[in-house]
């Protein structure tokens, strides 16, 4: 996992990521599992405040708990409780741990370069073969879905048709 | 998907490379993406025919706590997912266009299997892409400025 994986893992800016992994003193190891904690220390800080050590110890008791408690129960003195849906926030983790598998890309480093040639010219120059889009263009869309849903057919067969 | 969406009353955009290849891209893509409203009655709909079509998390092993109704998809909007019917992404706005009525106020009607479904447009689409910076949606960008300026052309004609 790459950092920016991870800080969509755990739904946290990359700098928020590495600010509070400095505190609490972690080293920065980037696994799944780092991910649903520092999640949770970051539920408990934005949601009610607390301080990042305290979050983590809780989060780390809340997770080692589970799956044996699905609702974990935090006391903080005699007239404060908190209850955590463990199960649901693991849920969530499991949403942007996907994400960050499938959704998440590097953005492209550096500057862009200059004189790029935009349009059909442009297309041409990256390598676009610009006869298929022609002949695209002189169907309706609903042809080129049609279209679509054949080729993929096709490639489905040819997967099959492999050993 | 996107035929049995819109007959489930489903309120949606497609985005990504179905609507590249509306427009005359000539890339093959597997996968849907769509833009949803995230109003709740159509948050609830959509979530109810993706748990008919048992749809799970791409990307991560299976056993995982998730799962698929509207308190998930309200919690977490943006999702990649594996169904019966195949890869689908779904999210409630558009990097580079917003939200769901300006998703909505950039898209065209296309229709397929006997239904009508909304795509969006060419230059929004192109903005998405854009947006993103990731290389590839930025390797995209050529093949649908071409598509633009061909469609000028010929409507200059």
């Amino acid at each position: 996992m790459t950092l920016g994986q991870f800080a969509v893992a755990v739904g946290a800016p990359k700098r928020w990521v590495q600010n509070a992994m400095r505190v609490l003193r972690v080293r920065p190891r980037y696994t799944p599992e780092g991910a649903k904690r520092l999640a949770f220390v970051r539920m408990l800080r934005d949601g009610l405040g607390m301080p990042l050590a305290r979050a983590d110890r809780v989060a780390r008791q809340a997770l080692a708990a589970w799956p044996a408690r699905k609702v974990w129960d935090y006391e903080a003195g005699d007239a404060v409780a908190l209850r955590v849906d463990v199960e649901r926030f693991l849920g969530s983790c499991a949403v942007r741990l996907s994400l960050s598998r499938t959704y998440y890309a590097e953005k492209r480093r550096g500057r862009p370069r200059k004189h790029v040639r935009h349009g059909i010219a442009g297309a041409r120059e990256y390598g676009v073969d610009i006869s298929l889009l022609e002949e695209s263009l002189r169907r309706t869309p609903e042809e080129r879905l049609r279209r679509l849903d054949a080729d993929v057919a096709a490639l489905k067969l040819l997967r099959v048709a492999e050993p | 998907m996107a035929t049995d969406l819109a007959r489930a009353d489903v309120r949606f955009v497609v985005i990504g490379g179905l609507a590249a290849r509306t427009h005359g891209s000539s890339r093959i893509t597997e996968d849907l993406d769509i833009c949803y409203d995230p109003d709740r009655a159509n948050v609830r709909r959509l979530a109810n025919v993706l748990a008919g079509w048992h749809a799970y998390l791409r990307g991560v092993g299976p056993g995982l706590p998730f799962t698929m109704d509207e308190r998930t998809l309200r919690s977490t909007p943006v999702m990649t997912l594996v169904t019966d019917h195949g890869d689908l992404d779904v999210m409630d706005r558009v990097l580079g266009v917003g939200e769901f009525p300006k998703v909505l106020a950039a898209s065209i009607a296309a229709s397929a299997g006997g239904t009508t479904f909304r795509v969006l447009d060419l230059p929004a689409l192109l903005a998405a892409k854009k947006a993103t910076g990731r290389r590839k949606d930025l390797d995209q960008v050529p093949e649908l400025e071409a598509l633009l300026e061909a469609r000028r052309r010929r409507r200059r004609r």
